[in-house]
């Protein structure tokens, strides 16, 4: 059966150039020395899960966290590969570019981004509501950015799309964010897209108010049986998870107390919780796990991944993973080697002199011979 | 500290006991004691293994020997079965990092002809390492020397069919011809009793059995209670007494090796 994503090319992101990931399976392991690109990979495949969304880019953004003051622009800016720039135009970012195959409707997305100067004046029409003042020329003069989107189509006319050509198979959208404004993205205009969740070590650390928001979701799509299969295996005591009290905040049962709140808990369950919740609101999509092996002890890694391996395989969701851990991937490929008709894939990411990163390539024949047999390392 | 590397690729341990033996006592090269924190080259790191706890927990792992002098730093890749040589080793060298391949010197495999032409033998494993190392050579004996010095040893003399061990009777005849006369009467007898039912000599009616069992019957004097590889590496097969009978081995592994 096809994969949404059957191969992936990252042209250009952030410190990545010209990147193939051909071949790639049901179960994606990246590995490769610490700032090889391993997480950038995980990003760009999340921003061209949402190649039209500039919230989406915001939050892939953010992750970086260069600062809270003023943010939005500076953390945006970093996600673009910042080409030697022209005497004439110091102010053009780059262009991010990544072209796929695969059951993906969208096989190309760009994305630019420039600062300006000055913007617009109040006659002209803003594309995206930048705030709700007029502007008035000649008055003040705006800084800001200018992020323009573009994705390309295989299948044109999919779907019903306000404002777009059915005929056409490009889309384009240019989206202006002034400094030190928050942005106010409109509702979603129906573009190509896949459910996609990108998940990192630090999200255990998340607010309540995400655990709530994500379980309350989970619950409306009949996902709850996934997260108490794991929680089983990361803890046999518990049995039960709920949204309780006038605050609503998460609360888990087990069979010594009565329900505690989720914050009580180690990283390893919230890890668990954060793995079930995100993959069952993205049934047929695409999961980002960012070193996999974070928060889990060695003893529930191999029942943890065989049960999100089976899992991925029942939602019809291929899984990327980065790691650094030997025992990580072991488990995992016993647990894919278990799953009949899934396959493992893993890429060892180098970066090379002239600063391109490249990737070496093992199927899940390669890698069990290599691990099983010759005990080699393959990180 | 600046050495050159290369890597050998060898069937089973006696073999690597075999080239070991002669690179410490005709070559004057040194052996890794085995400590990490000693490894020198750290090269072969990715050669030293780690074992996946889901496979078979019986299953040895191939460490390759490592021998050194002030220049070189040779390792001794040992994979046996059907496999070893002609599918994991390949599979591991194209995985490796290109600039630890591309940094070796020197790339040898070491095979026994057993029944088989060495001609024909060395065609296949030449199609197999040319993706790897473009000239690597088609004719057994025959050392490359290209930027990355190749080769392909066929036992026992890269013409006749043979194993490791024929060469190795060779040397005992040199070294304990009487001994060696004394196994070879030990093993006619053994076999022409009627106590030993066709399943107990289904081993030693293989081809090549008998010249195995010769030389585990004198490793049994040498070291008794110890390994065939055990004898080969610290008994006196391999010495000054036999380097004519190597002369051979002897010349391949200097030409590989640039010594």
């Amino acid at each position: 059966m096809k994969k949404q994503l059957e191969e992936i090319t990252i042209h250009s992101f952030r410190g990545i150039k010209d990147l193939e990931l051909s071949g790639l399976g049901r179960i994606n392991l990246i590995v490769g020395p610490n700032n090889s690109g391993k997480t950038s990979i995980l990003e760009a495949i999340s921003y061209y899960c949402n190649p039209m969304n500039p919230i989406k880019i915001y939050e892939i953004a953010d992750r970086i966290g260069v600062s809270n003051y003023r943010k939005n622009q500076e953390s945006l800016k970093w996600l673009f590969p910042h080409p030697d720039r022209s005497k004439d135009y110091p102010y053009f970012y780059g262009e991010i570019e990544i072209t796929s195959s695969g059951k993906y409707e969208v096989f190309k997305a760009t994305a630019s981004l420039e600062r300006r100067q000055i913007i617009y004046g109040y006659n002209e029409k803003i594309e995206q509501g930048v705030d709700n003042n007029r502007l008035v020329p000649g008055q003040e003069t705006l800084t800001g950015s200018e992020l323009n989107l573009s994705s390309f189509v295989s299948r044109p006319g999919l779907k019903s799309i306000n404002n777009i050509n059915q005929d056409t198979n490009e889309f384009h959208a240019k989206f202006v964010f002034r400094d030190n404004k928050d942005y106010q993205h409109d509702p979603d205009k129906g573009y190509h897209h896949l459910p996609c969740n990108l998940l990192s070590p630090s999200m255990t650390h998340n607010t309540d108010d995400y655990f709530v928001e994500k379980l309350s979701e989970t619950i409306k799509n009949n996902g709850i049986q996934y997260l108490m299969d794991v929680l089983k295996i990361l803890d046999p005591d518990i049995t039960d998870i709920e949204i309780m009290d006038t605050r609503a905040r998460v609360y888990i049962k087990d069979k010594k107390n009565d329900f505690s709140p989720i914050g009580i808990y180690g990283d390893g369950v919230k890890r668990g919780i954060l793995f079930a919740l995100n993959l069952s609101l993205i049934p047929g999509g695409i999961f980002l796990i960012d070193e996999i092996e974070s928060s889990l002890h060695t003893t529930v890694l191999q029942k943890v991944f065989t049960w999100l391996v089976s899992s991925c395989k029942k939602l019809g969701i291929q899984l990327f993973t980065t790691t650094h851990s030997l025992e990580a991937i072991d488990a995992i490929l016993t647990a894919t080697r278990q799953s009949k008709k899934t396959d493992i894939v893993i890429y060892r990411l180098k970066k090379d002199k002239d600063g391109t990163t490249s990737a070496k390539r093992l199927d899940t024949e390669n890698l069990s011979i290599l691990r099983n047999e010759l005990g080699s390392e393959v990180r | 500290m600046g050495r050159n590397y290369a890597l050998f690729g060898v069937e089973g341990p006696h073999d690597q006991a075999f080239i070991s033996r002669i690179l410490r006592k005709l070559l004057g090269f040194k052996s890794f004691k085995g400590n990490f924190n000693g490894l020198e080259d750290k090269i072969w790191e990715y050669f030293i293994p780690n074992y996946d706890k889901s496979a078979n927990l019986y299953k040895r792992l191939n460490m390759p020997s490592i021998l050194y002098n002030d220049d070189i730093s040779v390792a001794l890749w040992c994979d046996e079965g059907i496999n070893g040589l002609k599918i994991n080793l390949p599979l591991k060298l194209n995985y490796w990092d290109d600039s630890y391949r591309e940094a070796l010197t020197a790339f040898g495999l070491f095979i026994d002809a057993d029944e088989a032409n060495p001609v024909d033998i060395v065609t296949d494993y030449s199609q197999i390492y040319q993706s790897l190392f473009p000239n690597f050579p088609s004719t057994p004996g025959e050392v490359d020397t290209n930027v990355i010095k190749t080769g392909i040893y066929v036992f026992p003399d890269n013409s006749n069919k043979g194993i490791l061990e024929t060469i190795l009777i060779d040397c005992g005849k040199k070294k304990f011809p009487q001994s060696i006369e004394f196994a070879e009467e030990f093993l006619n007898n053994v076999n022409s009793t009627k106590e030993l039912t066709k399943p107990d000599l289904k081993e030693f009616g293989k081809p090549f059995g008998c010249d195995k069992a010769i030389v585990a019957s004198m490793a049994s004097i040498l070291k008794p209670g110890k390994t065939n590889t055990v004898s080969i590496n610290d008994n006196e097969w391999v010495s000054e007494d036999t380097r004519s009978i190597l002369k051979d081995v002897i010349r391949f592994i200097k030409e590989i090796l640039d010594l």
